[in-house]
């Protein structure tokens, strides 16, 4: 996803991969149930694409306990088991206060995009007004444009605030909503029957209630899923931080992997133990609230009435 | 981080096709390979879209399957019948926002053929439009024309997203837009 690939670091790691995959292998069952032929063949199969999806992070994790010279050898349970690599990555690089930068970062993008992006949602699809739909895709043009172009332009204004080099320019534009949100949550609040709103204003709750009381909580598996996608991307956002930030305390995760990769990786020392370290510690925050939050996302999800 | 998983895919499916008898291309060098495997490569990203469905799956009415089964609609029509009207406007979401990114492809492109000091092959078959741009734009520095190259892809996105949405009249369902 992020933009440092090159050639050499694909030759380094395609042998990565390799291994593990012929594991759909077909289950010899007997023939009078069929049917459990098919279900081992479909759990294998699964446990297959699982296995390709999971098996780059476990790498990971098994080689940032290995010394430097055994990263590369592809065994998953590390023959000499070592913690240096954490130890050496805190002395290396403030990555405490980076975790702190990245999660301040984080949630006000989060916060800002979902609420941001709701009310304008719910504007364009309870209200019925003239230009609605030329407006909507105006909204919807801003997706249409390489995010290439917009970069400098938006850099200049981040500039001309005083902005450039803080934290800002990193969720501010959040405030704003987001198209691709936008039209989402708009796809889920057509997908509502008015009845419940005019029922609603009989009831006499107003404008702002109709939208938080029946609207949101109607819509809660997108809100959930919008505030994934804006935790996700804006933790391992590499390119603004990439523009915007300078000084070395105010790196977010991405930027500062990103520095030492230059630093450790290639063309570096070489100390790619190093790097994979911190790359663990990058995404571990995550992966842990994820799985905290997922009872939370689940729950969620069922109250609107589950297809079971 | 995640470029970790974008790296060596083509060793891993050469391995699978080779275990049931089958020899792969050269997915990363055959001009005529390296689309589909662009294509294939872009399906490890499906999982925003599985999630985006998923709440749509959920947000549909358990009332709406009762009252269908007790209409004699069998699994099939169920499906038909309730599930895709239901999820349409988030099928449509799906649908306009893979075409907006499609158009725009670049990442995984780029990062696999034209990152730093890549002079191996030929990678003419890999050269998006959204790379072609940038090309210009920051490495020929031909801002003008860059951006100019930027406008002709925003006009044709734009024009396709039209069509889009015209034809997605007669197929998404919106339960709030009714009379």
């Amino acid at each position: 996803m992020t933009a440092v690939g090159t050639p050499q670091e694909r030759a380094e790691l395609a042998p990565v991969l390799a291994p593990e995959s012929g594991r759909a292998r077909r289950t010899p069952a007997p023939r009078r149930v069929r049917g459990r032929v098919a279900t081992w063949l479909l759990y294998a199969v699964l446990a297959a694409v699982t296995v390709a999806f999971i098996y780059p992070f476990v790498w990971l994790v098994s080689a940032s306990f290995k010394p430097r010279s055994e990263v590369f050898d592809n065994k998953l349970i590390p023959e000499t088991f070592t913690l240096d690599n954490y130890v050496q990555v805190w002395h290396e690089a403030p990555m405490a206060l980076w975790l702190l930068n990245t999660v301040l970062v984080t949630v006000l993008a989060t916060l800002a995009v979902t609420v941001s992006s709701a009310m304008v949602a719910w504007g364009f699809s309870y209200f019925r007004f003239r230009g609605r739909g030329p407006l909507f895709g105006l909204v919807l043009a801003t997706m249409m444009l390489p995010g290439a172009v917009t970069m400098i332009p938006t850099y200049l204004i981040w500039d001309a605030l005083g902005q450039v080099g803080t934290l800002t320019p990193l969720w501010a534009g959040n405030l704003f909503g987001s198209a691709f949100y936008i039209f989402l949550l708009r796809q889920f609040f057509l997908g509502l029957p008015r009845e419940l709103f005019e029922a609603a204003r009989m009831d006499g709750a107003n404008q702002w209630q109709v939208f938080t009381r029946i609207a949101l909580p109607l819509t809660r598996p997108a809100l959930v899923v919008t505030a994934l996608f804006e935790f996700q991307a804006a933790w391992t956002d590499l390119m603004r931080p990439l523009i915007y930030l300078r000084d070395a305390n105010t790196f977010t995760i991405p930027r500062g992997l990103k520095a030492m990769l230059d630093q450790f990786g290639f063309g570096g020392e070489w100390h790619w133990e190093i790097v994979v370290t911190a790359s663990v510690i990058a995404t571990v925050p995550m992966i842990v609230l994820f799985f905290l939050g997922q009872r939370h996302f689940v729950e969620g999800i069922a109250t609107t009435g589950s297809k079971g | 981080m995640l470029l970790l998983l974008f790296n060596g895919q083509s060793g891993l499916i050469n391995r699978i096709l080779g275990s049931v008898g089958i020899e792969g291309p050269a997915w990363t060098t055959d001009p005529t390979w390296v689309k589909p495997g662009l294509v294939m490569m872009s399906l490890w990203t499906v999982g925003g879209s599985v999630v985006i469905l998923l709440a749509a799956l959920r947000s549909v009415p358990q009332e709406l399957y009762d009252a269908a089964r007790v209409d004699g609609a069998g699994w099939w029509r169920q499906t038909w019948n309730v599930t895709v009207p239901m999820i349409s406007g988030a099928l449509f979401f799906v649908f306009i926002v893979d075409t907006i990114h499609a158009f725009q492809s670049f990442t995984e492109a780029y990062t696999a053929y034209f990152g730093s000091g890549n002079t191996t092959y030929s990678n003419d078959a890999a050269l998006f439009y959204a790379i072609y741009l940038f090309q210009q734009a920051f490495q020929f520095l031909h801002m003008g024309y860059a951006s100019a190259l930027a406008w002709i892809l925003f006009v044709v996105i734009m024009l396709v997203t039209l069509v889009q949405f015209r034809v997605s009249k007669r197929f998404v369902f919106y339960e709030g837009e009714q009379r």
